[in-house]
């Protein structure tokens, strides 16, 4: 009855404004960390054809590049890069193996890649100022007649 | 075809076929990235004040996006005095340049942190996750991470 009176009284004055969406909400980490990702996998370029990337932060201590590609042989290929956040430096592994700590050109362009994610998701995403913490501002709805 | 020094490159000079380098070097990935992410601070919707940094007799604008790259090379300047044509603001892809290694761990750690809370704040339905708005039910999610005063 309440939600009856509620759509009269809109079509009367004509109040048909609907609650905002929150997307977010009803989305697993997973998801969002997929989202972050389609932001992510583009910034070393294009995928090339039969390939796949993501570059993606996994937690607060954490980053993973995934990359498919397929060999002269045809053979389908892919290789995970793991890199974690420690105190002393950044510890890079692939595949499991190979442990080693980012120097040099390396870890400038690491630093590079982190920066432009973050900015992306930040503003692509999460629609925050990347460099306040602000909500970005919307621009106001218009009536379409 | 991708190998070895196909991911951020391996110290010691193998640079040059890492993929960032040779995207840096062209017209894609990494600068058109820069000039969407540039354009970006160009909407008018999007416009925050402008700041202004006095220097001796010279005047810089700074743009919130550059805000941080312009403090550095403030800190540049006035240790080696730089002219003012090489004071112009960093661009993104100059920050590995401008930083220590030290000082690259510290900002992929922050913007490590701040990616996870406000990704977290979105998993809880937080929509102000800094708490800008100073609600009190957001106290727990206001930590700041570095953010500028």
């Amino acid at each position: 009855m309440a939600l009856l009176l509620k759509r009269a009284l809109s079509l009367l004055t004509g109040n048909t404004a609907q609650p905002k969406k929150r997307p977010f909400k009803e989305m697993t980490e997973r998801e969002l960390i997929e989202l972050e990702s389609e932001l992510g996998r583009d910034i070393f370029g294009p995928i090339e054809k039969g390939g796949r990337r993501e570059f993606f932060c996994l937690d607060k201590h954490t980053w993973i590049w995934y990359e498919e590609w397929i060999d002269a042989t045809k053979a389908k290929r892919s290789r995970t890069t793991r890199y974690e956040l420690h105190d002393n430096g950044i510890m890079k592994s692939q595949d499991g193996t190979n442990y080693q700590f980012l120097d040099g050109q390396e870890l400038k362009n690491f630093g590079v890649a982190v920066r432009m994610y973050y900015e992306r998701v930040m503003r692509g995403l999460y629609k925050l100022d990347p460099e306040t913490g602000a909500p970005l501002t919307v621009a106001p709805d218009t009536i379409d007649r | 075809m991708i190998n070895d020094t196909d991911t951020f490159s391996i110290p010691g000079g193998q640079t040059e076929t890492g993929q960032i380098k040779k995207f840096m070097e062209s017209d894609h990935g990494v600068n058109e990235t820069l000039e969407y992410i540039n354009s970006l601070y160009e909407k008018p919707n999007d416009s925050q004040p402008e700041k202004q940094t006095i220097f001796g007799s010279e005047t810089f604008v700074v743009d919130p996006f550059k805000k941080q790259n312009a403090h550095i090379e403030t800190s540049a300047a006035q240790n080696e005095a730089l002219t003012t044509q090489e004071m112009r603001p960093l661009e993104l892809h100059e920050l590995g340049e401008a930083l220590d290694a030290k000082q690259i761990i510290e900002l992929v750690n922050g913007s490590t942190a701040r990616i996870d809370f406000v990704r977290n704040a979105k998993l809880n339905g937080i929509n102000d996750p800094y708490n800008l708005a100073g609600n009190q039910n957001n106290t727990n999610m206001s930590v700041n991470y570095g953010l500028a005063a």
